[in-house]
């Protein structure tokens, strides 16, 4: 291990990445059963309609908040490959220069 | 199934299994939605460019936030199912021509849940509106039949903690007017002032309480839910 690890753990990244999206799966897979089993029960008049509307509202609120990680996910996954990048370009600069080349 | 065209003129059909199995099905997605937000906020971070350490953490924050909130929203909606459930179970015995449990000192109030179809529409208008604390309390509190530990919701209670049913829930009147002639109206108050007064409880060794409890929330529902009186005014 290097010092550049200071720049981003790209590998840890990742990790933490695909923890987002098997979380951000596991409770989409759990509101759209919760919607399913919602819509599949025999339940109706004004309560209904008023149990219904809001499970909709909650529905909803949940698959943002899915995004939401989602799009956090993927942020990591592209900053990982960046990380990878500077890294790589760090390495190389340090080679260049140990090697008396001043690079570009 | 408790179909009905009844005083609101609209239908109502529960199911009561199937609520409860609703019900259940909202408890675990609570456990789970309040599980993966836990296990967000305590996932070690690795190292990482400082703008991105911020927009993550505060993703985490914010989902889980989101996670926690609908995990109690989901249960309150378990428990308000699980008791709607077992209410309209009562009212639908009572429309059905079963005298419920315990009505029988007061067979004014039990006629007039045997009849009228009136009875079944406020069935799934049981959730007390708001500045009706009492009643909701005693939703929280009456087990499904058969089950639980037995209700007491007193006048104590009532007096300390909540708003009195009576002041909030006038039996009388109007309240009453979907479901009875005047002088079974008037009869049916007292008798329910009465139980009131002495206690809710469905395992009470007097068993009017239950009954009552059921006339109250599943025959009337609350008052801002009752049909409006003929000729009011």
């Amino acid at each position: 291990m290097d010092d550049l690890s200071s720049l981003g753990d790209p590998a840890g990244m990742r990790r933490l990445a695909a923890e987002f999206s098997a979380r951000a799966e596991a409770v989409a897979a759990t509101i759209d059963s919760l919607s399913a089993r919602t819509a599949a029960t025999t339940f109706e008049g004004p309560a209904a309609a008023q149990l219904r509307a809001a499970m909709r509202a909650r529905e909803e609120q949940g698959r943002q908040a899915v995004l939401r990680l989602e799009a956090a996910s993927a942020t990591l996954r592209r900053a990982a490959g960046r990380v990878e990048d500077e890294i790589d370009e760090e390495r190389a600069a340090r080679r260049r220069a140990a090697e008396g080349d001043p690079g570009r | 199934m408790i179909p009905s065209e009844g005083g609101s003129g609209q239908r109502v059909v529960i199911v009561p299994d199937e609520l409860r199995d609703l019900s259940s099905h909202l408890r675990d997605a609570s456990e789970e939605l309040s599980s993966a937000g836990r296990r967000l906020v305590t996932i070690p971070l690795p190292e990482m460019p400082s703008g991105i350490a911020g927009l993550v953490g505060d993703a985490i924050y914010r989902v889980n936030a989101e996670f926690q909130e609908l995990a109690i929203e989901f249960e309150d909606e378990a428990r308000v199912l699980t008791a709607r459930a077992s209410w309209a179970e009562l009212g639908g015995g009572a429309g059905l021509g079963w005298l419920l449990p315990g009505l029988a000192p007061f067979p004014q109030v039990g006629s007039m849940l045997r009849g009228p179809e009136h009875l079944i529409a406020p069935t799934a208008e049981i959730e007390p509106a708001e500045g009706h604390r009492w009643a909701e309390e005693l939703l929280d509190r009456m087990p499904a039949p058969g089950e639980g530990a037995p209700v007491e919701i007193g006048p104590t209670d009532l007096g300390d903690r909540y708003e009195h049913p009576l002041g909030e829930f006038s039996l009388t009147g109007s309240d009453l007017h979907p479901v009875g002639p005047q002088s079974m109206r008037a009869e049916a108050s007292g008798a329910v002032e009465g139980a009131l007064r002495t206690g809710l409880s469905p395992d009470s060794p007097d068993p009017v309480a239950a009954g009552v409890a059921g006339c109250i929330l599943v025959g009337f529902g609350p008052p801002d839910e009752a049909d409006p009186p003929a000729g009011d005014g």
